[in-house]
């Protein structure tokens, strides 16, 4: 039914996100879920080196991060153009481009870029990258390849056009009428991009993409989850920063402790590390019992040198200084046992950091296991998919090789037609030869004329009744 | 009445911007509308009759005609009228589509593939920057009383 259209000039932007299809909204979804649960996991994870976190998630957070460097720099070339409210809408056409024709939005930026540069309209760039895209698929030539000459053609020189063998008409080329070039172009390769992304390894592009995609999506929201990222992740280096210290202080005490988590053996070899520093602690307190008796003689005999001072002298005397030294001593220990104590907990707030990095890495395994169905459900899907076109082949094969087979059946026919039409009139011929040679000629006299008339026709120009080919050509 | 939309640009939380209108009193919404309505009648109405009647083939100075500016909170154009306006009892409803993407449909009428609709553009950005201004002063004056 006919419709008033109302055109509005602007709309929120979640009009547009309405007309997402479902497995856009799902992935995101799980894209959400997954920083949910890794997002704790990966701070910790740093540090302790959960590696499916890592893993995952670093790579998803650099593919977000030049991802949205990428866009950054499309869109400050899209502000100093004055089309800085065209950002939104470029942005949405390069990744409806990037979802359709299975090309990475890594490729369709810098292209866009450099389109929107010479046009400076974001109409004639989105025309001319779809364009770019046709004729990159058509040539087989790089998109880059295409946009650069594209783009020079813009600028005024045409020349790089005429290498990429589209086609173009050298009088064409020579005007630098970019409509008509352009027009020539869409005229050749109309249709070609979206021909390719049909095409079982199209689809397979396309695939990957949206894989890509997932990804970038949850490195996004992996970012997002730890805050505004300009703010915050400036925060977080400088609190990184200011732990750099600490951690170079207790990092051999965290070597140990991650060590022991490892397994029994690295255990054991703490133990004994640990019971060698005991010994050798033990050894240094024997030294320091020798070095206080030697230091409690040799006060007895700086007393004895002193006179008036008996506090030492004597067996008693002696007895105190060893009291007052290993008073002395324990004041040490104390203090030496207090610092030990700061360590002790700095490594089991560590400690308790690692396990609770494991936890969450075991979280992100879960979250991993959640996905495994959905992975297997688009594989299944890919799988159906795969069989489908499959069948498709084969059913084209078959449409093919029917074909052949009934041109070859066809030919044969013909052919024993043409026999047979050969062959009859001179088996019956023969035959009128055999019964009668007179009465042959007169058939095949009269078999003549009854063609010929049959063949004969009316000639258009003329009006003239005239006759067809003779008979013999049937003979 | 049956109504196609169509929008220009997306901007995340206009809704919300358009909702926060409801904390002001009735007067600035319709305040509000007015200035949409001029900032649509100055710059979109003018692009979008230009572009029908440049680009729209035969059909288009009949189609320049059914633009009309809407009142509306945000600046828009309505396009067409059921009235019939062609000999051959044909309305610019009609013949909107057909003269932009050339398919005619069960139509005899020759259409060929103009995009028209994609002609009008430019005005794009001196309208949201109008009609933003609009904005600001309609909550500056509204929500200080």
């Amino acid at each position: 039914m006919a419709k008033t259209l109302t055109v509005f000039l602007a709309a929120d932007l979640k009009n547009f996100n309405n007309g997402m299809d479902d497995a856009s909204r799902k992935a995101q979804g799980l894209g959400s879920t997954m920083s949910n649960m890794l997002g704790p996991a990966l701070v910790g994870a740093a540090a302790a080196a959960g590696a499916f976190a890592i893993a995952v998630g670093v790579e998803a957070v650099q593919a977000a991060v030049a991802d949205q460097a990428a866009a950054a720099k499309l869109a400050q070339t899209l502000d100093n153009l004055g089309q800085a409210h065209n950002t939104k809408p470029v942005e949405d056409y390069i990744s409806s481009l990037e979802r359709s024709l299975g090309v990475a939005d890594d490729e369709l930026r810098p292209a866009y870029d450099r389109l929107i540069r010479s046009t400076g309209d974001t109409a004639k760039a989105n025309e001319a990258l779809s364009l770019a895209l046709d004729v990159s698929a058509g040539t087989g030539k790089s998109l880059d390849a295409v946009v650069q000459a594209l783009g020079r053609a813009y600028d005024g020189n045409t020349a790089g056009l005429s290498r990429l063998g589209a086609g173009i008409d050298s009088a064409v080329l020579k005007s630098g009428d970019m409509e008509a070039i352009t027009a020539q172009l869409a005229d050749t390769f109309q249709g070609q991009a979206q021909t390719a992304a049909r095409t079982f390894e199209g689809q397979m592009r396309r695939l990957g993409i949206a894989t890509d995609n997932l990804k970038e999506a949850f490195g996004t929201g992996l970012l997002n989850a730890l805050g505004d990222t300009d703010s915050q992740t400036q925060t977080l280096v400088e609190a990184m920063q200011a732990l750099e210290p600490t951690l170079e202080r207790v990092g051999a005490s965290v070597g140990r402790v991650v060590g022991t988590l490892a397994g029994s053996e690295g255990l054991q070899d703490t133990l004994v590390e640990s019971a060698d520093n005991a010994g050798t602690f033990a050894e240094t307190l024997g030294v320091v019992a020798a070095a206080s008796a030697d230091a409690a003689s040799a006060a007895t005999e700086y007393q004895s040198s002193i006179p008036g001072t008996d506090a030492y002298s004597g067996p008693i005397g002696q007895s105190n200084l060893f009291v007052d030294a290993l008073r002395v001593l324990n004041i040490w220990y104390a203090q030496t046992t207090e610092a030990t104590g700061v360590t002790d907990e700095a490594m089991k707030s560590l400690t308790s950091n690692t396990v609770l990095s494991a936890i969450a890495a075991g979280q992100a395994q879960t979250a991993f296991k959640d996905l495994t169905p959905a992975v297997e459900e688009t594989g299944e899907s890919a799988l159906i998919a795969a069989g489908s076109y499959l069948s498709l082949y084969n059913r084209i094969a078959d449409a093919d090789r029917a074909a052949r087979d009934f041109a070859n059946t066809s030919g044969t026919v013909t052919s024993a037609i043409a026999q047979g039409t050969r062959n009859t009139p001179g088996a019956q011929a023969q035959a009128a030869a055999n019964a009668t040679r007179s009465s042959a000629a007169i058939t095949d006299q009269a078999v003549a004329q009854a063609l010929g008339n049959m063949i004969g026709r009316s000639d258009a120009r003329t009006g003239r009744f005239v006759m067809g080919v003779p008979v013999q050509v049937l003979q | 009445m049956a109504r196609a939309k169509s929008f220009d640009t997306y901007i995340d939380g206009l809704n919300q911007v358009l909702r926060a209108f409801k904390a002001l009193p009735k007067e600035a919404s319709a305040e509000l509308r007015r200035a949409s309505k001029v900032v649509a009648e100055r710059h979109m109405v003018p692009a979008w009759q230009e572009a029908a009647i440049n680009y729209a083939g035969p059909w288009g100075d009949r189609i320049a005609e059914s633009i009309r500016a809407r009142s509306d909170r945000l600046p828009a154009v309505d396009i067409g009228y059921k009235r019939k306006v062609f000999s051959g009892g044909a309305s610019s409803i009609m013949v909107r589509y057909p003269s932009h993407s050339g398919e005619a449909g069960d139509s005899f009428a020759p259409f060929q593939k103009t995009l028209w609709m994609e002609k009008a553009k430019n005005y794009k950005g001196p309208a949201l920057q109008e009609w933003s201004q609009a904005v600001d002063r309609v909550v500056a004056k509204w929500s200080t009383l």
